[in-house]
């Protein structure tokens, strides 16, 4: 067993009752590896909002993590780093030997740090994602080792030795989406293991639309389509590339076309991340996901 | 002669109470208090009893005096209610009373708590008499049904008998007889459907043939057992011991109430219940209490889902309750929490469904919208397996579909079930006004059932968000199908039955979409009969009999048109059927 681990949580002006429901929660699920054999357990947020809010919730939220938390640190980054530039800022300069990255929209169940713990202790396992509830995500996985292509950032821990080895999340990936891809996939050229705890059970407030499909906002589709075009660059899909191009030019709405210009504007500025080579062994493009997915949600 | 002086009979009221009395009482005499004509002296008298009998009207006492019964002049108002016990402890002189009667007699009196306080010193300063009361039921179904019409007539005797001052229900009696300790021995309670409240002739309000008076029956019966119930004919036992609240009749309460109670149903050993539980811990509105009812007599089962609960964050644990419930049926573990809930609504979550973050705040602006009705929100449907040699035992193979139709329309569901138990909430309320429960005979459907019959009376307040995921196990794991399908369809079918052997409440606007589907079948119908005809005209015509050679040749490359034309008739035939049987 891991004997520390560092939570670590980036906000963008989240709800002050949506983050103390995840600070119950942390509570809850790190005292559970305390019994498990964990020795310290620290517990970070930072804020990515400009001003930043987080500083005006410490009070609510310190007393729910205080007895448990061996530390707990309110972090204001004073710009706006993105998820993967917020958490590499979080972990960096840390020795807790497991990273647990968690989105502030999650709520992880009481055995959540237990499971994914268990299963990073695997041998080879470099990274572990958990079962989101109630829209489970559609990746596959193997069914008894867990192996999988990617593991969602929502609820993501690392072994700080993989995550160091790798340098951490790449913070091209700005604002947000395929950071947990791009890592993933970094991981497993890096010779780590990937893997799916379906018993680590994490709640992601993710919402349900009319038909039966899965609520995503325009900045969400924006974001993941800009993210979408970085890692076909970087995993050397150019021919991917220029199908999702030409699909938004003839197709896409006015939230794709933004993406496009944006990522037009960081290819002209240099502001992409460099290809990898080898990277075709371990990236999976298969009809548009990143992963064989089980089934499909609309959205 | 006094409008009080009844022939007697044994099926009578006070036939009934001298039985009961004589059953539930120790040998020896009889105080009647308020004994009016002392019509309860004969059947007293036939079963050997002595016979005591107190009234406050002169001519009445002068009466019996004169027919040689123990009757005395007593005002039971009197407010000195040492004045009355004295008078009655020297009219007793000694005797040993077995049973006080007090037959018709409390709702003529202005304040009943303290007569019955009174009664309750007497009772013990004599040792201990049976008390043995009869009252008229003043929620009878005849009086219910004349008021909605707006009709109040009062009457010389009965349940309006115009020198009544106060009134009960059996709620009324139960509290005032035990707010003076008196412990209930036994009821005969006297029914009479017709009473002499049944008149103008054929009032729709009296009438038992009319849908009106058939539908406030129904009505009336999910109230409580007491619709014919004319008199509430009991005995009593005094219990010093037995402390119970003062009556307060304002129905009004001061403990806070959780805005919903949640039922989570399990049999306590699959994993999913933590899916449950984590849902219900991120809720975006957490005034909600959990019940976690175990069905289950294993203690080792119950352990381990306490075990389970005691892990969540402090604040959600506080909200929870563990209810064991041994033995039953599928509706076993939801009446138990049907009985146990002190939230304002309940709903319901099976330990294999899961709910968005807004499931009940979307439940509270559903009730916010039209209180007192089902709260509805969509659930969308999601295919699972059971995956026993998977890291986990259970996974989805499919994503979510939306099969369920996303207004509530009450007709459509006594058809099939539309909504999902994850999918609604029932004011509790109207769940003890109806006495709504969940039918212990169904191994099936009882939630489809419960939701129909509650919905025909509250109506639906419904939002258009989906919160709930019901997980669909098509390989028998789940809570879902674990019975055959014959089994499913028969009993769909019982209950389909059922529901529509009482009249029913459609909400506005049901009965148009109902003409329009008859009209456009009995359309149908009359366009096939149009088509059989041409076919068969065209059968008999010269150019058909003519080409019967290249028919032969062009049939045993395909379907002829006699073929075609047996489709339709059988078409047709299934049509007739319907409409018949409409």
């Amino acid at each position: 067993m891991f004997r520390s681990v560092g939570v670590q949580v980036v906000v963008y002006h989240n709800e002050q009752a949506q983050l103390h429901r995840l600070a119950e929660g942390i509570a809850a699920t790190i005292a559970q590896a305390k019994e498990a054999g964990v020795e310290r357990v620290s517990v970070r947020f930072g804020d990515c909002a400009e001003p930043a809010t987080i500083a005006t919730m410490e009070d609510l939220l310190r007393p729910e993590l205080d007895g448990v938390a061996d530390n707990i640190e309110f972090v204001d980054f004073g710009a706006n780093l993105g998820s993967a530039g917020g958490s590499n800022s979080l972990a960096a300069g840390r020795d807790d030997e497991v990273i647990w990255v968690l989105n502030p929209d999650t709520y992880p169940s009481p055995t959540c740090s237990v499971e994914l713990l268990a299963a990073l202790a695997q041998s080879g396992v470099g990274a572990v994602d958990g079962r989101q509830i109630p829209i489970e995500h559609p990746k596959d996985h193997h069914p008894s080792t867990g192996d999988t292509s990617w593991a969602s950032g929502a609820c993501l821990m690392f072994r700080r030795e993989a995550f160091d080895q790798v340098g951490g999340f790449d913070d091209h990936f700005f604002p947000m989406y395929c950071d947990d891809v791009d890592i993933s996939w970094r991981l497993k050229l890096a010779g780590w293991r990937v893997v799916h705890a379906p018993r680590a059970v994490v709640f992601h407030d993710k919402r349900i639309t009319v038909g039966a499909g899965i609520e995503v906002s325009d900045f969400e589709r924006m974001s993941g389509t800009l993210a979408r075009l970085l890692l076909t660059r970087r995993y050397g899909r150019p021919d991917l590339e220029d199908e999702t191009l030409d699909w938004i030019s003839t197709d896409g709405a006015e939230e794709h076309r933004a993406a496009a210009e944006k990522f037009h504007v960081r290819v002209a500025d240099g502001d992409v991340p460099t290809e990898l080579p080898g990277a075709i062994d371990v990236a999976q493009f298969i009809e548009g996901e990143y992963a064989l997915h089980r089934f499909r949600h609309t959205t | 002669m006094s409008r009080y002086a009844f022939d007697f009979s044994w099926d009578s009221t006070y036939g009934i109470a001298a039985k009961l009395l004589d059953e539930t009482s120790r040998p020896g005499m009889v105080l009647d208090l308020g004994c009016g004509e002392a019509t309860f002296a004969q059947p007293l008298t036939e079963l050997g009893r002595e016979y005591l009998g107190v009234e406050i009207d002169e001519g009445s006492v002068a009466r019996c005096s004169d027919g040689g019964l123990d009757v005395h002049l007593v005002d039971l108002a009197n407010r000195d209610i040492d004045v009355v016990h004295d008078r009655l402890i020297e009219l007793i002189a000694g005797r040993p009373v077995a049973a006080i009667a007090l037959l018709d007699v409390i709702e003529h009196l202005v304040d009943p708590a303290t007569v019955f306080a009174g009664l309750a010193r007497l009772v013990e300063r004599l040792g201990g008499p049976t008390l043995v009361v009869s009252i008229p039921n003043f929620t009878h179904i005849d009086i219910a049904t004349k008021l909605l019409l707006g009709r109040w007539d009062m009457t010389t005797t009965g349940l309006l008998d115009d020198t009544h001052v106060t009134f009960f229900g059996a709620a009324r009696v139960e509290a005032f007889t035990a707010a003076a300790s008196f412990v209930e021995i036994e009821r005969r309670d006297k029914k009479m459907v017709a009473t002499e409240q049944h008149f103008p002739l054929d009032h729709p309000a009296v009438s038992r043939s009319t849908t009106f008076r058939q539908f406030t029956e129904a009505v009336r019966g999910s109230g409580d057992e007491h619709g014919d119930t004319y008199q509430f004919v009991r005995a009593y036992r005094l219990d010093p011991t037995t402390i119970t609240e003062p009556v307060d009749s304002t129905g009004a309460s001061g403990a806070r109430l959780p805005f919903c109670s949640v039922l989570v149903r399990t049999q306590g050993g699959r994993a999913s219940i933590d899916d449950a539980l984590t849902c219900l811990a991120a809720q975006t509105d957490c005034d909600i209490e959990v019940i976690v009812a175990v069905h289950s007599d294993d203690a080792d089962v119950i352990d381990a889902v306490r075990a389970r609960i005691a892990r969540y964050a402090r604040a959600f644990q506080q909200r929870v309750v563990v209810l064991p419930v041994a033995g039953g049926g599928r509706s076993a573990p939801l009446n138990a929490g049907l009985a146990a809930a002190t939230g304002r609504y309940l709903a319901f979550l099976d330990d294999d469904d899961v709910v968005t973050v807004n499931w009940i705040e979307e439940f509270r602006a559903a009730a916010d919208q039209q209180p007192g009705t089902i709260l509805r929100a969509q659930c969308v449907a999601q295919e699972h397996a059971h995956t026993p040699e998977g890291l986990i035992e259970f996974a989805p193979i499919e994503g979510f579909s939306a099969p369920y139709n996303p207004d509530f329309d009450l007709v459509q569901h006594r058809q099939f079930n539309q909504s999902p138990i994850c999918s609604w909430a029932v004011p509790m309320g109207a769940v003890r006004a109806l006495r709504l429960r969940f039918n212990d005979d169904l191994a099936v459907l009882e939630d489809w059932e419960f939701l129909v019959r509650a919905a025909g009376f509250l109506g639906v307040s419904n939002r258009p968000a989906f919160t709930s995921v019901y997980r669909r196990f098509t390989d028998g794991w789940g809570s879902t199908k674990t019975v055959d399908e014959d089994v499913w369809l028969s009993t769909a079918q019982a209950i389909r039955n059922r529901l529509d052997m009482a009249p029913t409440l459609l909400p506005a606007g049901s009965i148009e979409p109902i003409a329009r589907l008859r009209e456009d079948a009995a359309a149908l119908s009359a366009a096939y009969d149009v088509a059989i005809a041409r076919v068969e005209a065209f059968e008999r015509s010269r150019y058909w009999k003519l080409t019967a050679p290249l028919r032969w040749v062009t049939s045993r490359r395909g379907a002829s048109i006699s073929m075609i034309k047996l489709r339709v008739a059988g078409l047709r035939g299934v049509l007739n059927a319907r409409h018949r049987a409409n």
